[in-house]
């Protein structure tokens, strides 16, 4: 019998989180789109999420453009393929590669960060005393931090793109021997705008997950230093097991018929 | 509207609370608290740690709801009010908090004026009434571009004062307003406290195990122990409250009817 309470009480506790969460996402949403504003805040969050990420962001982007050129050269020479090599790097770069690579080093950088912001917040009393100045907390720190990763990420996994499709040029015409016009035409030829707007919008949903969960797990954190270190690791994994899913959820919706 | 002498006369208590229950799961935190602070008057609840006192607090200032029993402001129940109505009410309120939680992210100017800032009050006048309230607790104007981080726990003490009296509240909230404080800088807190309620005209409620600064800045006291009131008077009384409860915390001895759980 023990084994069923058991069973049961975790399908409970599962079920709760679950609800929290979506409460909470419901609540932050809400706070999104209603006044008051804070310019001066998402514009702040804007920089720290988009602009102090670049460094971050295109050094993966463009070590990933140069292996996955070396990998499928040395791959597809097998069946004498080399030819796709532009292709192959094009489309990997900014159906896949691009905005996952972007939003698990953003979920490592910037939602590590958030979580470990408003968690201390939350056990120094911080939050409570912006209630008691008459100000939600939902606006004044979370509200600022979703629409900054719903606007930045799709930034970021342009320039990731850019970065490292010249990663596979790079490699290509410097160590592969082709022509950089043909790599470049080859580059364009099967490129279709489906695949780079899939690419931005996998990114503004990765953005909305990594700024929810480090709100979320940053808000709900309790216990001192240890609680504002256990939700800081939460929210780097949860974010990246969403990253993940959602990633394949949205690549069914684009592209499977 | 003129005034009503007949009314006045029997002006709900500034703050009452009645039979508040809360609990966290099965551990019952408040067990029925009944408290009645009048206007204009500082009321200190004591207790030991774990006694209820802070989730008592939390309660009236309306960061937890209680599970049963009402908490009148004004004789209006606030127990159930909507989220815009709860921020309208928490205009009139100024808290301490004991840690000072002071917003690590702002200079110390901003964190006086967060509220000022918040009614969209131009910065420049913001900032001249945060230097005015830095001012009247006796900081420095050199202190109001530092961040929190760069200063001592006393000074943060009273930056955190500054900040509770900065819109004018009617009632203020102390949490452990001397903890972690030597006792020097404690007294000069309590001073301050004293002085800011009186020229303010605010009602103050003040929870602490400082015996000290409950003498100083309490025109009554109530006890809180298991989560009810098992003692209230005037501070003059509190040596003559025939208490075992109360003579056992105001002289800090180990044996007595009080027995400290050490397991929670």
């Amino acid at each position: 019998m023990t084994i069923f309470a058991a069973v049961g009480r975790l399908c409970l506790l599962f079920l709760a989180a679950a609800g929290r969460l979506v409460l909470f996402a419901g609540r932050a949403l809400w706070s999104s789109v209603h006044p008051p504003f804070y310019p001066r805040l998402i514009l702040r969050q804007m920089l720290d999420i988009g602009y102090f990420s670049l460094p971050v962001v295109g050094l993966t982007a463009i070590f990933s453009g140069m292996v996955l050129a070396l990998q499928s050269h040395t791959g597809f020479a097998r069946f004498s393929a080399e030819g796709a090599v532009a292709t192959v790097v094009i489309l990997s770069m900014t159906r896949e590669l691009g905005p996952v690579l972007a939003g698990l080093m953003v979920a490592g950088r910037v939602g590590a960060a958030m979580a470990a912001e408003i968690g201390t917040m939350r056990v120094t009393e911080q939050i409570d005393a912006l209630v008691t100045l008459s100000t939600n907390p939902f606006k004044y720190l979370v509200a600022p931090r979703l629409i900054a990763g719903l606007l930045m990420l799709p930034c970021l996994v342009l320039v990731a793109d850019i970065i490292g499709v010249f990663g596979g040029y790079l490699i290509g015409t410097v160590k592969l021997g082709f022509n950089p016009s043909v790599y470049v035409s080859r580059s364009w030829e099967y490129l279709e705008q489906l695949d780079v707007i899939s690419g931005l919008v996998k990114a503004s949903v990765f953005g909305f997950l990594i700024t929810l969960m480090g709100c979320y797990h940053g808000y709900h954190s309790k216990g001192g230093a240890q609680g504002v270190g256990r939700a800081t690791t939460s929210a780097v994994v949860s974010a990246s097991i969403l990253i993940l899913i959602f990633n394949y959820i949205i690549t069914e919706l684009f592209f499977a018929r | 509207m003129t005034p009503n002498p007949f009314r006045t006369a029997v002006a709900p208590p500034k703050i009452a609370l009645e039979g508040v229950h809360k609990s966290f799961g099965t551990k019952q935190v408040l067990n029925g608290v009944n408290i009645h602070v009048k206007r204009g008057e500082s009321l200190v609840v004591i207790g030991g740690s774990g006694t209820g006192k802070s989730v008592m607090l939390k309660c009236i200032l309306g960061l937890m709801e209680p599970d049963a029993g009402s908490i009148r402001i004004d004789g209006q129940d606030t127990t159930h009010l909507r989220p815009s109505e709860r921020m309208r009410l928490m205009q009139r309120f100024g808290m301490l908090f004991q840690g000072g939680a002071l917003f690590d992210s702002l200079p110390v100017w901003e964190n006086v004026a967060f509220a000022l800032l918040q009614r969209r009050m131009p910065r420049r006048q913001a900032r001249e009434i945060a230097f005015e309230k830095l001012a009247a607790v006796g900081l420095a104007a050199s202190v109001g571009d530092l961040r929190p981080a760069e200063l001592s726990g006393g000074m943060q003490k009273r930056v955190a004062l500054a900040r509770a009296i900065a819109i004018h509240p009617e009632i203020i909230f102390f949490d452990e307003p001397t903890t972690g404080l030597d006792p020097i800088m404690a007294d000069v807190i309590n001073d301050l406290i004293v002085k800011c309620v009186k020229e303010l005209g605010a009602t103050a409620v003040s929870i602490t195990h400082d015996m000290a600064s409950a003498r100083k800045i309490a025109d009554h006291i109530a006890m809180l122990y298991k989560g009810q009131v098992i003692w209230s008077g005037r501070t003059e009384d509190i040596d003559n409250s025939g208490n075992p409860y109360v003579e056992q915390f105001i002289h800090g001895c180990a044996d007595g009817p009080i027995t400290m759980e050490l397991r929670g």
